[in-house]
């Protein structure tokens, strides 16, 4: 290939070689030609390795197959494989999806690249939809925070792009995440925040987002829907984690995030969110019959910030967990 | 044929050297009635061919259980000693990592022994720590020996039972070691085993989970367990100090959930509040000040400490670090 090209797909995959062929026909169908996706296969069975030469038959030289290096035994987990993909990418933009869900639209990735170019910014993302078993659950992914982020409408384009300053992506990201199938962001600015957390397998798309959106100098939001989240295939790597698991996990890529931002109100959204899972622990823990845990999980959260929610909690699990009410039971605490 | 008393759990990879001078002890030990679970992580050839070796020096009560070829899952220490502990017949069992070892060849029988005539379902032995063949540190309990060692066993030479006290203050200082872990079959699943999701501190988690459940904990305060703190390739090394401090914090936070001793459970969020003036010293080495000032304030507020409290007021770059 002569030219380097525009902008870089990365998908990580394990075991997936359908849903994998389906979002490749998609990728495929761009309505932009200078492109190349990279697919980084993360220790597929050989049955799936095998796959893959009847899925590249259908594509052009484009698409490129990284598979582990031979000596690889376990797989590696998508951040390192993401990672992979990332060092291996050629184009100034790097896009991302995930290899169960699907783009939407045929101009993803023209509208990414040319509104990225014309004014100068380094992070954008399209609004998604989310799907179960083919049906659309939830057509506005981002409809809870679309006050902050069109504010600012950008002149010319489809009217569907906006600029999100640097006060709205604080406000935005309260009790939302950015999501990687409608991803586009500058290599360089990859490489600024840091890459994907390697030694995260969960959540990892969270902590990565907002450290993107910390170094980002401009941030562009297209309200359109561009990409569709499967929660039906949601049973990857999700099914081997339990609900309480997967809040621990985000704790702590929460935490992760933190320690690396540079902007104090991106700080108070990840504190936010740890604040948030904290509660939701403690509701189960009082589900659970756990008054004092829930209490103790209650105050945590809102030491790191106060909200009604956790207030309640506390609330709750104190009157219930009144000494007179567990006399019944106090041999098992303490 | 009879269940054997004690299973000795041991997960390995790519340690063939390490694994069969630990093999070694578990066959010279003065307890015969064992069985010795070994399972393989999924190591290369080479390891997988020098294992033809070790087996030609162990008899029918070892075990070596080799990851299946197609088994791509990421596997890690904890998977794997879950895995042992599934398929364990004893009613004790005992664990060992596979680069350190036992100096005593009685530490099974004497475990046992006590365990039985006391009823008693976790044991723990003194440690110590060897750096390129050298013991660097003689006693690695010595911060909590006072306190563990107030209640001598009758009949035993240096078997103590260990309060509640006496456990909590060894958590605050030092984590339950595997090596020297012996623990009652049913205790280990009441706990709730190792937690898979994560190979780093799950030690930590499970020490505090086993304390918290168990009936009667016994300490024997002669050294048997030797840790190799020598610089050689392991997973622990392959994170980075933060990471470390961020994968402690959430082992901690997951005991701290199971917990029902909330005397643990404050322990167990003191130790993530060092956590977090740990991820605070960092930040300051890297220069950032209002970022380090504000991991303090969540430490102070998660627990009250004289180490954070200077983090905060005056943010001092020498402080000394932690407890």
């Amino acid at each position: 290939m002569g030219k380097e090209p525009a902008v870089s797909v990365v998908i990580a995959t394990r075991d997936r070689p359908a849903s994998l062929a389906r979002l490749l026909t998609y990728v495929k169908r761009q309505d932009i030609g200078e492109l190349e996706c990279i697919v980084v296969d993360d220790a597929s069975t050989d049955e799936t390795v095998a796959a893959y030469d009847g899925i590249w038959r259908g594509l052009d030289g484009r698409f490129r197959l990284m598979l582990p290096a031979s000596d690889a035994r376990t797989a590696g987990g998508p951040s390192r494989a993401r990672n992979r993909g990332i060092a291996a990418a050629q184009g100034e933009y790097i896009a991302f999806c995930d290899d169960d869900d699907i783009w939407v639209r045929d101009d993803h990735l023209r509208v990414a690249v040319t509104t990225l170019k014309r004014y100068g910014g380094d992070l954008f993302f399209g609004n998604i939809q989310t799907s179960l078993g083919g049906n659309i659950i939830g057509p506005d992914f981002y409809g809870t925070v679309r006050g902050p982020l069109t504010r600012r409408p950008l002149p010319g384009g489809g009217g569907d792009v906006f600029e999100v300053d640097r006060r709205d992506r604080a406000r935005s990201m309260q009790h939302m995440f950015l999501h990687c199938d409608s991803l586009v962001a500058s290599r360089a600015l990859i490489i600024d925040c840091g890459l994907f957390w390697e030694k995260l397998s969960m959540a990892e798309d969270r902590d990565f987002g907002l450290r993107l959106l910390d170094r980002a100098e401009k941030v562009l939001y297209r309200s359109t829907v561009v990409a569709d989240y499967d929660r039906t295939a949601q049973v990857g790597i999700c099914r081997t984690y339990s609900e309480d698991e997967i809040r621990q996990f985000v704790v702590m890529a929460m935490m992760h995030a933190e320690t690396r931002m540079n902007d104090p109100a991106l700080r108070r959204v990840a504190r936010g969110y740890r604040a948030w899972m904290l509660v939701e622990l403690g509701h189960n823990a009082f589900e659970a019959g756990h008054r004092d845990r829930a209490r103790e999980l209650a105050v945590q959260s809102l030491l790191l910030r106060p909200t009604a929610a956790a207030v309640r909690l506390a609330l709750r699990a104190t009157v219930s967990a009144h000494p007179a009410m567990r006399l019944q039971k106090s041999g098992q605490e303490n | 044929m009879n269940d054997p008393i004690v299973s000795v759990v041991i997960a390995t990879r790519d340690r063939p050297a390490c694994l069969m001078r630990l093999l070694s002890c578990v066959r010279d030990q003065d307890l015969r009635d064992f069985e010795c679970i070994v399972l393989d992580d999924g190591s290369g050839a080479e390891t997988l061919a020098a294992y033809d070796d070790i087996r030609k020096n162990i008899d029918g009560r070892f075990r070596l259980h080799l990851k299946l070829p197609d088994d791509r899952q990421p596997g890690g220490p904890s998977r794997m000693r879950n895995k042992g502990i599934a398929l364990a017949k004893g009613t004790y069992v005992a664990f060992c990592d596979d680069d350190d070892r036992w100096v005593r060849n009685d530490h099974l029988s004497t475990a046992v022994r006590a365990m039985t005539k006391q009823g008693a379902d976790l044991f723990f032995a003194a440690m110590q720590t060897s750096a390129r063949g050298k013991v660097d540190d003689p006693d690695l309990y010595a911060p909590a020996r006072s306190a563990l060692e107030r209640r001598k066993l009758a009949g035993e030479p240096d078997v103590y039972v260990a309060s509640i006290e006496a456990m909590a203050r060894l958590l605050r200082h030092r984590t339950l070691h595997t090596d020297t872990l012996v623990a009652a079959r049913a205790l280990l699943f009441d706990a709730g085993l190792y937690w898979e999701k994560t190979s780093l501190a799950e030690d930590r988690d499970l020490s505090f989970r086993l304390t918290d459940r168990a009936r009667k904990i016994l300490f024997r305060s002669t050294v048997v367990g030797q840790l190799d703190v020598s610089h050689h390739q392991s997973l622990y090394r392959s994170y980075a100090a933060q990471e470390k401090a961020l994968y402690a914090s959430l082992a901690t936070l997951h005991s701290e959930l199971a917990l029902r001793s909330s005397r643990l459970r404050r322990l167990a969020r003191a130790i993530r509040a060092w956590d977090l003036v740990e991820l605070s010293h960092h930040l300051m080495e890297e220069g950032k000040m209002r970022h380090a000032r504000e991991f303090a304030v969540q430490s102070f507020l998660l627990k009250p400490s004289l180490g954070a409290a200077r983090l905060v007021l005056g943010g001092h770059p020498h402080v000394e670090r932690g407890a």
